[in-house]
């Protein structure tokens, strides 16, 4: 539903080019037939580059030459044919004709490849497009990509201006992989097997995981390199950056039982909570560090008598089986657990800003749609968005994002002020979008498992 | 017709899941369902994981977890309280002291290590097979007789029906029976329990799996090789078992989504390893 969409939002675009493409400067050259050559900008690969361009029909034609160049793609001429390859595509152009063979299929052009003044123009969608490019739209410029997008990738995180980190899995471990969000292109960032995810900094320079054992590196995104902080080996389910960057906290232990710290300067691990109670998740840290928010599973009771197997003589309680938000404060007169929830529904996507309030997405055992409420000691959970089922929400400097499910067909993201309260929708997306990720003014989504990133009035893939 | 483009999607994605885990982790989730967890403590670890790594992705199923041993678990399934019970051995065959439970599946879900593990005061690294079957059997009392200090042994055992306890005895102990009474001897009902009663009990000797060692206690080697899981993958330590899901017949919806999440190379060689349990893979 949603890839149509996209097919036709790009044809539109394309379309449309004509009419906003930026005009560099006034034309170059008298028009040779009609058609009247100018320079346009266009965005290609993360570049801005200067094309010569011209309208025919209402159809954009561009230069021959300058989007090989722009592209890096190889070139051949022999007596009127081109042949251009770029990324395993093949595209092969006659002087005058309106025929062009995609990688060895016959297809027609609605403009005939025209000759100006020595130069060959083409129509610029079927060229990018039998390249394996694609083209998208951003503040009235096009933008044009034919690098070769990672494929299958998951996990976007944003890391800085323009950079996203994505993961892929097989039965070797996890590849991370750093890309481009005007490109597409990636690099390779970290292969690892059996070690955490890759947990962007604050400032966005820097990662940090553990590996098998448990040790913990920090990734440094420029340069590529991994210092080891500790060689600690307890298992570590969750790594929280400090908000200035200089520590990471973590739970601690298989059942994630004890708070910590971990200083990066010094690879000293301080206890902070050690209140002896196990399955603690989500954690959530104050800017002071003194202060979190979580979340604690208590396992159903189980009453059984082995003595005759056969009899299955078990039973399982689960009137307790509950999951609750807690909050703790290590700067109190009285540091103790105190409990934010008391209610049976699921609580998912646990956030806080503050360490005393939490925001979290309340999914009801019935078949009411999931609501993202607020609570704090009082216990009194507040509404915060109820107007469509929540599917995700997410926090990023302050602001709540949430994914909700409008209709069967379309899904909406809104922002959520969490000092101010204030609403505002800022996309209507396809429902087949599964997850958001923001950070500051960028924001991707994953829609039938390809990233794409906003691009202010499109959304470009970033990998397929 | 909402209902019907609901009830198509989730069509869509179950068929997607049997295509191929990977591709279905990010895809768009209607899964609805109530998964009822109970059996192995060993295992319960990394289900809890899976469970909240799921739920982010399924906010819609509903997973409730319990834990009392690996026998409750198959037991709960027969019994049609759990969906799924998890257990250290393969509970659809006959397995020494227990039967098989027939129309149930086992899934495979995680590779397990089992140690024998003592309090830190006792004077001891690493035991034979014969020291562990005379240990566990009462036959030697006092840690010097195996190179340790001259106090009494305190035997701690998991109480029957424990998949660490059968995995231990079939693999460590070939076999050998259990003493099952005395002063020096004491039962706990899961692996926390036996994680607790060694790191406070001195002279005490008993058996754990891997994830739940901590520094307050010792991981013995057995015949001079540590329990690792370098040496589980070069064939040198043989104390480890599959751990699986036991289902009654084929999974279904959320169950068979859940199982296909913590089959999925992502958990296995993600979340699983980080817990220290060895994926499926490495071990076929």
């Amino acid at each position: 539903m949603k890839k149509a969409f996209v097919v036709s939002m790009v044809a539109a675009v394309v379309g449309t080019s004509v009419v906003s493409a930026v005009s560099a400067a006034p034309a170059v050259k008298p028009a040779a037939a009609a058609a009247q050559v100018q320079n346009s900008s266009f965005t290609i690969n993360g570049s801005t580059v200067v094309v010569r361009s011209m309208v025919k029909k209402g159809e954009t034609l561009v230069s021959l030459r300058d989007v090989i160049k722009a592209t890096g793609a190889q070139a051949e001429v022999h007596s009127g044919t081109t042949t251009i390859t770029l990324n395993g595509h093949t595209v092969v152009l006659k002087a005058n004709s309106t025929q062009m063979m995609v990688d060895g299929v016959k297809s027609t052009l609605a403009q005939p490849v025209t000759n100006v003044s020595g130069t060959s123009y083409v129509a610029l969608r079927p060229l990018v497009s039998g390249l394996g490019g694609t083209i998208a739209r951003r503040a009235g410029v096009l933008e044009i990509s034919t690098v070769p997008l990672l494929e299958g990738a998951e996990n976007p995180r944003f890391a800085g201006a323009g950079k996203l980190i994505v993961s892929k899995s097989d039965e070797n471990g996890r590849t991370d992989y750093l890309v481009d969000t005007t490109s597409g292109k990636f690099e390779l960032l970290l292969t690892t097997s059996g070690g955490s995810d890759l947990v962007v900094a604050p400032s966005g320079n820097q990662a940090a995981y553990t590996d098998a054992e448990g040790a913990v590196y920090v990734l440094d995104l420029n340069s590529k390199a991994s210092r080891q902080i500790t060689n600690d080996n307890s298992i570590k389910p969750e790594l929280v950056w400090s908000a200035d960057g200089s520590a990471i906290y973590f739970l601690q232990g298989d059942k994630g039982t004890v708070i910590a710290k971990l200083s990066l300067a010094d690879g000293s691990i301080a206890k902070l909570v050690e209140d002896k109670v196990d399955y603690k998740e989500n954690l959530s840290v104050s800017a002071d560090g003194k202060k979190f928010i979580y979340t604690v599973t208590t396992l159903g009771t189980v009453t059984s008598d082995t003595t005759n197997i056969d009899e299955d003589n078990v039973s399982i309680d689960f009137s307790s089986n509950q999951q609750q938000i807690f909050s703790f404060n290590i700067d109190g007169s009285k540091p103790e657990a105190v409990k934010l929830t008391t209610t049976s529904d699921d609580k998912v996507f646990v956030l806080s800003t503050d360490g005393l309030k939490a925001y979290y997405v309340s999914v009801p055992s019935t078949d009411d749609q999931a609501t993202l409420l607020s609570v704090d000691a009082s216990q009194k959970a507040a509404n915060v968005f109820a107007d469509y089922d929540v599917e995700q929400a997410i926090l990023s400097g302050g602001v709540l994002y949430v994914l909700a499910a409008q209709d069967d067909s379309n899904s909406v993201i809104y922002s959520i002020d969490t000092a101010t309260g204030k609403q505002t929708k800022l996309y209507t997306v396809s429902a087949d979008v599964s997850a958001i990720t923001v950070a500051g003014s960028q924001i991707a989504i994953i829609e039938n498992g390809r990233v794409l990133v906003n691009a202010g009035d499109s959304w470009r893939a970033v990998t397929k | 017709m909402k209902k019907w483009m609901k009830s198509l999607t989730a069509v869509m994605v179950a068929v997607s899941l049997i295509g191929g885990a990977s591709s279905a982790v990010e895809a768009k989730s209607n899964l609805k369902g109530n998964i009822v967890i109970n059996g192995s403590s060993a295992l319960l670890p990394f289900t809890l994981q899976a469970a909240s790594e799921f739920k982010k992705e399924n906010p819609k199923v509903k997973i409730s977890a319990s834990a009392a041993g690996s026998i409750t678990g198959p037991q709960s399934v027969r019994k049609g309280i759990a969906d799924i019970g998890a257990v250290d051995w393969d509970a659809s065959k006959n397995v020494p002291g227990f039967n098989k439970f027939d129309g149930l599946v086992a899934n495979p879900v995680a590779v397990t290590v089992f140690t024998a593990v003592a309090n830190p005061n006792v004077g001891v690294n690493s035991l034979t097979t014969k020291q562990l079957q005379d240990i566990f059997s009462g036959k030697v009392t006092n840690w010097k007789e195996v190179g340790g200090s001259d106090a009494k042994i305190v035997v701690v055992n998991r109480k029957f029906g424990s998949g660490t306890r059968v995995n231990f005895q079939q693999k460590a102990l070939d076999g050998k029976e259990f003493m099952n009474k005395g002063d020096n001897y004491k039962e706990v009902g899961s692996s926390g329990d036996m994680k607790t009663t060694i790191e406070t009990t001195p002279n005490a000797i008993g058996y754990i799996d891997l994830p739940y060692v901590t520094s307050k206690m010792k991981a013995l080697s057995i015949n001079g090789v540590a329990p690792t899981e370098k040496n589980v993958l070069n064939g040198s330590y043989k104390v480890w078992g599959i751990g699986y899901y036991m289902t009654k017949g084929q999974p279904t919806g959320a169950t068979k989504a859940f199982i296909e999440y913590i089959q999925s190379s992502k958990f296995q060689n993600g979340s699983l390893k980080k817990l220290k349990f060895i994926p499926l893979s490495a071990v076929k």
